[in-house]
C-alpha cells in the first residue's frame, strides 16, 4: 500500500509544482496520474521514489506499507520505478539484466527468470544484446526486470510515449495484463487520456 | 588563384594523410628489417635468458603501475563528477607538470636526507625509519606507485567525459529503483561500462610506461635495471656487446609491452564478466565517494610538497638534516640558469610553439576539408592509434635508422618530425571532440544566408571555438615541450630540448640548479596552462 499525504514540491521560485496532494493505492490496485505536461508529474513520482532534484523543494509524508519512507534513500524505500526513457544496462544481455534486478535475498533464479521470459512470450531475446531489441522489445524487457524485482509498490512514468502507435497498443496491454497479474499498488503517469486503465481510479494534476 | 583553389581540393588532405602514413610504414618496416638481419647473426634466446630479471621486474613495474592508475583512476572521476566538473580544471594543471621534475620531485621525497627522513625525525631521532629509494624493494613500490599516480591525471581527465558518456546518473537511479545499493551501481554497472570504454586511454599508458625513460632511470631499481634503461644505455653506448643486444632488447619490449596488453585486456574482461554477474555489492552500503575524496587530496597534496620541496631546494643556502625548511637562501641556482640556458629555454619555446602551431592549423585544415568524410576520420584514428600505442623509444629508434639510411634530410628536420608526430594524435583527439561538440545548425544558418565557407569559418566557427583551440594549443605545446627522448635517440645529443638538459643537470650540477632547472621547465607550459584556464571561465562568466 502506497500512502501520500500533503505533498508539496515547490519550485526555485517558490511557486507550488504540487500542491498539498493526498492519495492512497491499496495492494492491486492500478492509478493513473494525468495532467498536461509540466504540471509535475513525473517529478511528484520520482520524488515518492527518492530521487530529489536539487531545484525543487519537498514536504510531505510518503508511506509504504505503514513506514514511512520519506527520509530514507531510494533503494530502501520498496518504491521501484519504470522510467520514461528507461534504461536497460547495456553492458548486460537480457537475462543477466533480469538476474541482477532481481532481490538479493533470492538465490539461483536463473530458471526463474527464463521461465517468466518464457511465460511473457520473450524467450526468444534471452541472451539477445539490450542495444539490439526494438522500442517494444525494449519496454516489454523493462517490464520483466521489474516483474522478476517482486515490487510492492510500482511507479511507471509515460512507458508508451516513445512508441508508435501500433507498438503502443500492444505493449499497453501486454502492461496491464502483467501489472495486473503482479498485485502490487501501481500508479501509472500518463497524459493520453487512451492509456487509462480504470477511470475510477484517476488522480488528475 | 586556380593554384589556390587546386590545393584547396578535397584529395588534399588524403595525400597528406597517406605522406604522414608512409612515412610511419617506412619507420616500422625498417626496424623490423634491422630486427631480423640481426637476428639472423645473433642468438636473441640467449639475450633472453641472460635479462631475465630487468624482463621480469620491468614487466610487473609496470603492470602494477597501470592496475593500481585504472583503480585510482575510477574511484577519483566517481568523486569529481559528482562534483562540478569546474573542480576538475586542476587536472589540467596536474598533467602539464613535467614528468622529470616530478620524478626529481619524488626523490627529494625519499633521500636519505629528504622529506620523509627530516618529518620521521622529528618522531625517531636518529633511529629514523629505512626512508631511501636506493632499496630495491622501496624502488619498485615507489615505481610502481609515482608512475601510476603520475597517468591518474590523464586517465581522470578523459574518464570523466566517458563517465558522462554512460549515462552513469540515469544508470544509478536505474538501479536505485530496483532496491539495490549505491555500490552496486557502481561496481555492478558503471566500472564495468568506463572500463570498457577506456581502451584507448589504457593502450596510451601501457606504451608510455614500457617507453619512459625518466621514471626507470631516476625512480626504477638500478639492480637490475629496467629494459627502458637498457635500451638507451645500449644505444648510447660505444662497447660492440651492448649495441649489438639493443635489437635484442627492441624485440624484449615489444614482446612484454604486448604481453602486457594481452594480460591487462584479458584481465579487463574477466573483471567485466564478474562485476556484471556478481551479486556481493548489491546491498552493502559503503561510500566510495569519500575514497575518491582522499584519493584527489593525496593526488593534490603530493604535486604541492613535489613543488615545494623543489622550490626550496632550488633557494636554499643551508638546509641541513634534520631541520624542516632552510636556514638561508640563495638565487644563485636560479642566476646559474637563466646565465647558461637562457637561450636553450627559450628556443625550446620557439619549437614547441611552432610546432603545436602548426599541428593545429594541418588539423584544422584537414578536418575542416573531410567534414563529412567518415573515410580521413578512421584513417586519423588509425594513425594516431600506432603512434600512440607503438613504445616512443622504439618508434624513435626507428626514425634514426630511417634517416641513417635515407640521408635525404638534415638532423634539424627528422627531429622536428619526431616532436611533431607526438602532437599530432593529442591535436587530432581533441580537434575532433571539439568539433562534434560544435552545433552546425551555426553553419547550416550561414550557408542559407549565402556566406562562403572560409567566411563562416573565421567569423562564426573561429570565434566560438576560440577557447578550444587555445587550449588544444596549450595541450600540444606541453606535450611538445616536454618530449625528451628525440634529443636522446634521434639526435644523440646534436639537438636537445630544455627538458634534456633538466635530466642531465640533475645528475651532475648542484641540487640548487637542478631544482631551479626543474621549476623553470614547469613554468612555460604552467603558466600558459593557467592563463588559458582563466581566459576560458572569464568568457563563461
Amino acid at each position: 500500500m502506497l500512502e501520500c499525504n500533503n505533498i508539496n514540491i515547490q519550485n526555485e521560485k517558490n511557486d507550488y509544482l504540487i500542491e498539498n496532494q493526498t492519495f492512497r493505492i491499496l495492494q492491486s490496485e492500478i492509478f493513473t496520474l494525468t495532467g498536461a505536461s509540466g504540471v509535475g508529474k513525473s517529478t511528484l513520482l520520482k520524488y515518492i521514489c527518492g530521487i530529489k532534484q536539487e531545484s525543487f523543494t519537498y514536504s510531505g509524508e510518503i508511506i509504504v506499507y505503514k513506514n514511512i519512507v520519506s527520509h530514507l534513500p531510494t533503494n530502501k524505500r520498496g518504491v521501484r520505478m519504470i522510467f520514461q526513457n528507461d534504461l536497460l544496462f547495456p553492458h548486460m544481455n537480457v537475462i543477466e539484466n533480469l538476474l541482477f534486478a532481481a532481490p538479493p535475498y533470492r538465490k539461483n533464479i536463473k530458471d526463474e527468470a527464463l521461465s517468466l521470459l518464457n511465460k511473457l512470450n520473450l524467450s526468444h531475446l534471452s541472451f539477445k544484446n539490450v542495444t539490439m531489441l526494438s522500442g517494444g522489445e525494449y519496454s516489454r524487457i523493462c517490464l520483466a526486470r521489474i516483474m522478476i524485482n517482486e515490487p510492492k509498490v510500482l511507479l511507471v512514468d509515460e512507458p508508451f510515449s516513445n512508441l508508435d502507435k501500433n507498438t503502443k497498443n500492444i505493449t499497453r496491454d501486454f502492461f496491464y495484463k502483467n501489472i495486473s497479474a503482479m498485485n502490487c499498488a501501481t500508479l501509472i503517469v500518463s497524459h493520453d487520456m487512451e492509456d487509462i486503465y480504470s477511470h475510477d481510479k484517476v488522480i488528475k494534476l | 588563384m586556380n593554384g589556390l583553389k587546386h590545393l584547396i581540393n578535397q584529395n588534399t588532405p588524403l595525400l597528406i594523410i597517406f605522406l604522414l602514413f608512409g612515412i610511419i610504414f617506412l619507420i616500422i618496416g625498417n626496424i623490423f628489417y634491422e630486427l631480423i638481419i640481426q637476428l639472423t647473426i645473433r642468438s636473441f634466446s640467449n639475450d633472453f635468458i641472460n635479462l631475465l630479471p630487468s624482463i621480469s621486474i620491468t614487466l610487473m613495474n609496470n603492470l602494477f603501475s597501470v592496475i593500481c592508475a585504472i583503480l585510482i583512476a575510477f574511484f577519483i572521476t566517481n568523486y569529481l563528477y559528482k562534483k562540478s566538473s569546474a573542480n576538475s580544471s586542476f587536472l589540467i594543471i596536474l598533467i602539464s607538470f613535467p614528468h622529470i621534475s616530478y620524478c626529481i620531485g619524488i626523490t627529494y621525497l625519499f633521500a636519505t636526507s629528504g622529506l620523509f627522513a627530516r618529518l620521521f625525525a622529528i618522531f625517531y631521532g636518529n633511529e629514523i625509519p629505512f626512508t631511501s629509494s636506493s632499496g630495491d624493494g622501496l624502488a619498485n613500490f615507489i615505481y610502481i606507485l609515482s608512475l601510476a599516480l603520475r597517468e591518474v591525471p590523464f586517465l581522470v581527465l578523459i574518464g570523466l567525459s566517458v563517465w558522462n558518456k554512460i549515462n552513469s546518473n540515469q544508470i544509478q537511479q536505474q538501479v536505485s529503483v530496483l532496491g539495490h545499493s549505491e555500490l552496486s551501481a557502481l561496481m555492478n554497472c558503471i566500472f564495468p561500462l568506463w572500463l570498457k570504454s577506456m581502451g584507448l586511454p589504457i593502450l596510451i599508458i601501457i606504451a608510455f610506461s614500457f617507453s619512459n625513460y625518466e621514471f626507470s632511470l631516476i625512480l626504477g631499481p638500478q639492480f637490475p635495471d629496467m629494459i627502458n634503461v637498457k635500451i638507451i644505455e645500449s644505444w648510447y653506448s660505444s662497447n660492440r656487446e651492448l649495441t649489438k643486444l639493443l635489437n635484442s632488447l627492441i624485440i624484449i619490449t615489444v614482446l612484454i609491452s604486448s604481453f602486457a596488453i594481452l594480460i591487462l585486456f584479458y584481465l579487463r574482461k574477466v573483471t567485466i564478466i564478474y562485476l556484471k554477474t556478481t551479486r556481493l555489492f548489491i546491498s552493502i552500503n559503503y561510500n566510495l565517494y569519500l575514497l575518491g575524496k582522499y584519493l584527489v587530496i593525496l593526488l593534490i597534496t603530493l604535486f604541492i610538497v613535489i613543488f615545494l620541496i623543489t622550490f626550496f631546494l632550488s633557494i636554499n643556502n643551508s638546509w641541513f638534516f634534520p631541520s624542516i625548511i632552510p636556514v638561508t637562501f640563495t638565487l644563485k641556482g636560479w642566476t646559474y640558469m637563466i646565465d647558461n640556458y637562457a637561450e636553450l629555454f627559450l628556443n625550446s619555446i620557439l619549437i614547441s610553439s611552432v610546432i603545436s602551431i602548426s599541428s593545429l592549423i594541418l588539423m584544422t585544415y584537414i578536418i575542416e576539408i573531410s567534414l563529412k568524410n567518415n573515410k580521413i576520420f578512421r584513417i586519423l584514428l588509425l594513425l594516431s592509434f600506432i603512434i600512440l600505442v607503438m613504445p616512443q623509444n622504439i618508434m624513435l629508434i626507428g626514425i634514426s635508422g630511417l634517416m641513417t639510411r635515407l640521408s635525404i634530410f638534415s638532423i634539424e628536420i627528422w627531429f622536428y618530425f619526431s616532436l611533431f608526430i607526438y602532437i599530432f594524435p593529442y591535436t587530432y583527439f581533441m580537434m575532433k571532440q571539439t568539433y562534434e561538440d560544435f552545433n552546425p545548425q551555426y553553419i547550416d544558418n550561414a550557408n542559407v544566408l549565402g556566406i562562403s565557407k572560409i567566411k563562416s569559418f573565421f567569423y562564426i566557427k573561429l570565434p566560438l571555438m576560440i577557447n578550444d583551440f587555445l587550449l588544444i594549443f596549450g595541450v600540444s605545446f606541453s606535450v611538445c615541450f616536454y618530449q625528451f627522448l628525440q634529443g636522446i635517440i634521434v639526435t644523440k645529443g646534436e639537438k636537445l630540448l630544455f627538458n634534456n638538459e633538466v635530466l642531465i643537470l640533475f645528475s651532475g650540477e648542484s641540487i640548487n640548479t637542478a631544482s631551479a632547472g626543474s621549476l623553470l621547465n614547469f613554468i612555460p607550459a604552467g603558466l600558459l596552462l593557467i592563463f588559458i584556464f582563466i581566459k576560458s571561465r572569464y568568457a563563461r562568466m
